[in-house]
């Protein structure tokens, strides 16, 4: 039960990150500050890593 | 070349990119991106001492600086996903109506309410172990009602920030403690009594000399200073997702093998469903949550940014020798200078400052025959402190954010908080003083 149970929260964390990927993505296309887009491409490597279960 | 002059020539690159991209009018979060970068290749130049290891392969480089940002992931997710579950409370007007709620039942008690208001303020983080997490889901809450009972701004934001410090602090979740505890070989047993009393008391001086001078204005202008909320809300419906996420909390604790283990991110994002289910108001879930993204750029870049440059700092040797030169100090200097070492340490490392520093200060002190409880106690209450210290600073700017801060941030801000933050820090450093017979008075 325990099992199912942890891997729909593994799942929901992908969903998470996916999510708020996402959000990253919208706002580094509408973003007009150079320092800002750098800001939000750093902003994505780890939430990139974790849906491609590289880390 | 030494191992020790190649580290302190890392050191120094760090410190001179990072003032040199601050002068060109560059970011914190890129400033020291660069500093990072500029470290790593310093790193691969400069020999290393008389026992040079093998080259650093470029990729290899590389995954050093990926692998770094991804040290703080965790608590990047939870500040985005509590500030998603907020920013949707108040979207729909839920936080509005709970203020309302909480001015017009205890406006006539103001040192009940001041009370209440810091034990609210002490609950998130005490439960997480993240400032940050008080600040970005009470916060603005709390905040919103000091104003309505007259307290002005720079004390407002000054307060909430100490209160959020304390909550980081607060038993039974301390996460310096913990992880200095773990990595010194030490149960984190015996901690709840010196960690809640120093972060009580702390929490106690900071409310009440903070809100000494609070004029509270009559109820209906206190109203009037409130954004009205929207129709439908009610008691049990502003209450829900609250009710919720302490159940989850709360059920990983009461009982931990019968119940999964969820985690804080996935508490708030479930909370904030139970938002949009509840809400008499219907709100664009993405625009809300890019919003988030935006508010929070800075506080989760900074939080990335600062996982990369532990990482090099480490790989080169640099961060060994900034906790060897601490721990190799005479203890009465170590007594004199950890209240302010600690905090400003924490500004810059976060987290990364309990293994750095706490690990070798346990060691020290444990060997010196000092209480190793007592003491980490002390340091664990200090070091949040240094969370509205450069160039992290992330309770801090959380705080401003929260707030909608429009004043200086040292002048006004953190000068505003200093009696306090002095305060703790001399209890702390009392307590750290008079160990033993701290540790027997409790016992």
């Amino acid at each position: 039960m325990l099992v199912t149970v942890n891997f729909i929260i593994t799942c929901l964390y992908y969903v998470i990150a996916l999510f708020f990927l996402i959000a990253i993505i919208r706002v580094f296309v509408k973003s007009k500050n150079p320092q800002d887009a750098i800001l939000y491409c750093l902003i994505m490597i780890p939430f990139v890593l974790r849906i491609l279960r590289l880390k | 070349m030494t191992m020790f002059q190649h580290s302190l020539i890392v050191l120094i690159a760090i410190a001179v990119i990072f003032a040199l991209a601050k002068k060109l009018k560059v970011s914190t979060e890129l400033s020291m991106f660069a500093a990072t970068i500029a470290a790593l290749i310093v790193h691969v130049i400069v020999p290393m001492g008389e026992d040079p290891r093998s080259p650093l392969p470029f990729m290899e480089a590389i995954r050093h600086i990926v692998e770094g940002g991804v040290t703080y992931f965790d608590i990047c997710l939870i500040f985005l996903t509590a500030t998603f579950f907020m920013a949707l409370y108040k979207e729909t007007g839920g936080a509005a109506y709970l203020v309302r709620l909480i001015v017009k039942k205890f406006h006539a008690h103001k040192n009940l309410c001041m009370l209440l208001l810091m034990v609210v303020m002490l609950v998130p983080g005490a439960v997480t172990g993240s400032g940050a997490t008080t600040v970005l889901t009470v916060g603005g809450l709390v905040g919103a009602v000091l104003m309505s009972m007259g307290v002005e701004e720079n004390k407002r934001i000054a307060l909430i920030f100490i209160l959020a410090a304390m909550s980081a602090a607060c038993p039974p979740i301390n996460l310096w403690a913990m992880i200095a505890a773990a990595g010194s070989n030490m149960p984190y047993v015996g901690f709840t009594i010196p960690l809640g009393f120093l972060s009580i008391a702390g929490a106690l001086f900071a409310t009440f000399y903070l809100t000494a001078k609070a004029k509270m204005p009559p109820l209906e202008e206190a109203l009037k200073m409130l954004p009205e909320a929207p129709q439908g809300w009610n008691g049990i419906r502003v209450a829900l997702p609250f009710i919720l996420m302490i159940l989850l909390i709360a059920g990983g604790r009461v009982i931990p093998f019968q119940f999964p283990i969820i985690g804080m991110p996935l508490i708030f994002m479930l909370s904030a469903v139970l938002v949009l289910l509840v809400s008499p108001k219907r709100v664009n879930i993405m625009e809300v949550a890019m919003t988030t993204v935006i508010n929070l750029r800075g506080l989760v870049g900074i939080m990335i940014v600062v996982g990369m440059l532990n990482q090099i700092m480490t790989l080169s040797g640099a961060r060994g020798l900034l906790s060897l030169a601490v721990v190799t100090l005479p203890i009465t200097v170590i007594f004199a200078t950890l209240w302010l070492i600690l905090p400003v340490a924490e500004g810059v490392l976060q987290y990364a400052v309990a293994p750095l520093f706490g690990v070798p200060l346990i060691m020290l002190f444990n060997m010196l025959g000092y209480d190793p409880i007592v003491s980490l106690s002390t340091w664990a209450v200090m070091l949040p402190l240094g969370d509205c210290l450069p160039p992290t600073a992330v309770v801090g700017k959380a705080a401003v954010m929260e707030l909608d801060f429009k004043g200086n941030y040292y002048k006004d801000f953190v000068k505003t908080a200093l009696v306090p933050m002095l305060f703790i820090l001399a209890l702390c450093t009392l307590v750290m003083i008079f160990n033993k017979q701290f540790a027997g008075l409790i016992g």
